[in-house]
C-alpha cells in the first residue's frame, strides 16, 4: 500500500510536468469552450434554438465526440511513453510490484478522465444557470455525460492493452484513434455486410457492438438503453484484466531497443 | 529453487544462476548459463557484441524473465532480493522533463520511503556532479552526465548488489577513470558485490577481481583476474599525429618512445604511466589538437596471465569448436 501511495503521488508529479500533456488538456477544454460558445449565442437568440434542457445535451455531445480520443492520448502519455522510453524499467528496478505500478497509472488516468468530464459538466451547469432562461430544470443529457465517462474508461482499458502489447506511443495512438472511427461505423457496417453475405451478423453485433457504439442513443431491437452500463463495464473489466496480465509478463524495454 | 544447494555452500553467493536460458523467437540469447558470484566480488562480464551479456543482466535485474532455469540473488529468491539490488542496464533511463534532482528524489522515495536534499546532493557529489547539475533537466544532460546519474540512481538506498552494464560507456577518458575508481571504491565498501559488463578488457583488468566470458549465450570461461596484471606499467597509443605527439609528450615530461623501434614516423607510441593516470596523456595531447585513436595497456611479459590472452584463447577455442562449451 505504501508503494502504491508513492507511485500515485509521483505519477501525478511526473505527468503534470509534461508540457505536451497540459497542451492536450488545454486543446480539449478549448474545444469544449468553443462548442459552448455556440450555445451561448443560441441563448442570446443570436442563433434561434430552444435550450430547454440547458447545456447538458451539448456537453454530452462534446464528450462523446472527444473523450475517446482524449482517453487514448492520455494512456499513450501515461502508459506507452514510459514503456517505450524505458522508464517502467526504472520503476521496477528495485522489485516494485508490477501490479502497483499499473494500478497507479490506471488510477491517474481515471482521475484525469473524471476531471475532464467534471470540468465540462460544471461548465455546462454554469452556462445553463447563467444563460438558459428556458431551462425546465431537467437534467436531460446529464445521464449521457455519465455514460460518456464509462465509454471513455472502455477506451482507456483498450489503449492500455495496445500500449502493453507493443510498448509504443505511435502504435497506441494510431491504432486507438483508428478504432474510435471504426467503432462508429462498425455496427451499421456489420448489418450491411450481414445482408450482403446472408449471414446473421446483426444478431451478434446487436449484443456485442450496439451498446458500445450507440450508448444511450437508441434501442437496437435486442437491447434497451439500460444494457449499456453492464456491457461497457464487462468489456472494460475484461480489457483491464488482460492488460494487467500482459504487464505482469512483459519484457520491459530498455528505451533503446 | 527450494532443493538447490550451491556447489560452494561455504561461501555466501550474491548471484547464483542454474541453467538460465532465454530465447527470443528462434534466437537463443542465453543458453543454460550457470554462474556463481561470491559476495563481495567485483565480477567483470566480458563478451563480444550480441553474446548475451545484457540479456543476462536484464534477467538478473528483473526486467525480463528467463525462458527456463533458476536464479537467486543475495541468497534469496530474486523477487525478494531485488529491493537490495541496484542496476544500470543498457543506458540510464530517467524522466527527461524532470530535473536530475527530482528524478533521484522520486526514485529514492519510491525505493526507500524518504529522502532529504542533502542525501541527494551527497549522492550527486559521489558520482562527480555538482548541485548545478542537479537542477538541470535530465533530457538536457550530456551523455557522460546521464551515465553518472544512472550510476547515482543505481546507488540509491545503498544496495548490496550492483549490476552495471557498460558503466563507462559514453564517458571521456577522465570520466572513465573516475567511474572506474568509483566502482572500485564501491566494491571495497562493506562487502558489496558488483557485476559489471564491459567490452574493454583492460577496464575489467583494472577494476575487477574476477571475470566471466560469455560467448553465444554461454559462459565459456571464468576465473580470477591475476593479481599484478591489473597494475599497468604503461600504455600503447595511436594518435592523429604520432610524430608531434612523441615530441610534445617528451617535452611535457612523459617517458615516451616509438613502439615500433627507432623510426622517423612511428605508427604507435609507448608511454610509461601509473595506473589511473592515462587520461592525463589524452589531456596533454588535446592541448596541441592531437587526439588518441587507440589506447590500450602495454602487453606484459607474463602475457599468458593477461585477460586479453585468456579472452582471445577462450573465444577463439569456442569459435573453433562451433559452440560455447568451455
Amino acid at each position: 500500500m505504501r508503494q502504491l501511495t508513492w507511485l500515485v503521488r509521483w505519477e501525478f508529479f511526473r505527468q503534470t510536468r509534461k508540457t505536451g500533456f497540459l497542451v492536450l488538456y488545454g486543446l480539449a477544454m478549448l474545444l469544449a469552450v468553443l462548442t459552448f460558445s455556440f450555445g451561448v449565442l443560441q441563448s442570446l437568440e443570436i442563433i434561434p434554438f430552444p435550450l430547454t434542457s440547458g447545456y447538458f445535451p451539448l456537453a454530452s455531445g462534446v464528450l462523446w465526440a472527444v473523450s475517446p480520443v482524449v482517453s487514448i492520448v492520455t494512456v499513450a502519455f501515461v502508459h506507452a511513453a514510459d514503456l517505450q522510453g524505458g522508464n517502467c524499467r526504472t520503476l521496477t528496478a528495485r522489485g516494485i510490484n508490477r501490479d502497483a505500478i499499473i494500478v497507479s497509472k490506471a488510477l491517474l488516468t481515471l482521475l484525469m478522465m473524471f476531471s475532464f468530464h467534471l470540468s465540462v459538466a460544471t461548465l455546462a451547469l454554469l452556462l445553463t444557470v447563467a444563460f438558459s432562461s428556458d431551462w425546465d430544470g431537467s437534467g436531460g443529457g446529464l445521464a449521457s455525460i455519465g455514460t460518456s465517462f464509462l465509454n471513455s474508461l472502455l477506451y482507456v482499458a483498450f489503449a492500455m492493452v495496445l500500449s502493453h502489447w507493443r510498448q509504443s506511443v505511435a502504435f497506441t495512438v494510431g491504432v486507438g484513434i483508428a478504432v474510435t472511427f471504426l467503432e462508429a461505423i462498425a455496427y451499421p457496417l456489420a448489418g450491411v455486410l450481414g445482408d450482403l453475405l446472408g449471414w446473421p451478423l446483426s444478431s451478434v453485433t446487436s449484443w456485442t457492438l450496439w451498446g458500445i457504439s450507440q450508448g444511450l442513443q437508441g434501442d437496437s431491437g435486442f437491447l434497451d438503453r439500460g444494457w449499456f452500463i453492464p456491457l461497457a463495464t464487462g468489456y472494460t473489466g475484461a480489457l483491464v484484466g488482460l492488460s494487467l496480465l500482459m504487464f505482469r509478463n512483459l519484457d520491459l524495454r530498455g528505451g533503446s531497443d | 529453487m527450494a532443493n538447490y544447494v550451491p556447489e560452494s555452500a561455504a561461501v555466501p553467493l550474491a548471484v547464483l544462476t542454474r541453467d538460465l536460458t532465454r530465447k527470443f523467437g528462434s534466437i537463443t540469447a542465453l543458453d543454460k548459463v550457470s554462474l556463481e558470484v561470491p559476495c563481495g566480488t567485483l565480477l567483470g562480464l566480458l563478451g563480444p557484441n550480441g553474446s548475451g551479456k545484457t540479456t543476462l543482466m536484464s534477467i538478473l535485474a528483473g526486467f525480463i524473465a528467463p525462458t527456463s532455469g533458476e536464479f537467486q540473488l543475495l541468497g534469496d529468491p530474486h523477487h525478494r532480493a531485488l529491493a537490495r539490488t541496484g542496476s544500470l542496464i543498457s543506458r540510464p533511463v530517467l524522466w527527461p522533463h524532470l530535473s536530475c534532482y527530482d528524478n533521484l528524489r522520486c526514485l529514492q522515495e519510491l525505493y526507500s520511503g524518504g529522502t532529504t536534499i542533502q542525501q541527494v546532493e551527497l549522492l550527486l557529489a559521489r558520482v562527480g556532479l555538482d548541485a548545478g547539475a542537479g537542477r538541470r533537466k535530465f533530457g538536457q544532460c550530456s551523455t557522460g552526465m546521464k551515465q553518472r546519474l544512472g550510476i547515482a540512481a543505481a546507488l540509491l538506498g545503498n544496495p548490496d548488489l550492483l549490476l552495471l552494464d557498460e558503466p563507462t560507456s559514453g564517458l571521456d577518458p577522465k570520466g572513465m577513470v573516475e567511474i572506474r575508481e568509483l566502482i572500485k571504491s564501491l566494491g571495497e565498501q562493506g562487502g558489496r558485490t558488483i557485476v559489471m559488463s564491459s567490452h574493454l578488457l583492460h577496464e575489467v583488468e583494472l577494476t575487477c577481481d574476477r571475470y566471466a566470458i560469455i560467448y553465444r549465450g554461454r559462459v565459456i570461461d571464468q576465473g580470477p583476474v591475476m593479481p599484478g596484471v591489473t597494475e599497468s606499467a604503461g600504455i600503447r597509443l595511436k594518435t592523429t599525429d604520432n610524430v608531434r605527439a612523441l615530441a610534445y609528450l617528451a617535452v611535457k615530461g612523459w617517458k615516451v618512445r616509438a613502439g615500433d623501434g627507432p623510426t622517423a614516423s612511428p605508427q604507435v607510441l609507448e608511454v610509461d604511466t601509473e595506473p589511473g593516470q592515462q587520461w592525463k596523456i589524452a589531456r596533454d595531447l588535446s592541448e596541441i589538437g592531437i587526439f588518441p585513436l587507440d589506447m590500450r595497456p602495454l602487453p606484459r611479459k607474463s602475457a599468458a596471465d593477461s585477460l586479453e590472452e585468456k579472452y582471445l584463447a577462450a573465444v577463439g577455442s569456442a569459435a573453433f569448436h562451433g559452440n560455447g562449451t568451455a
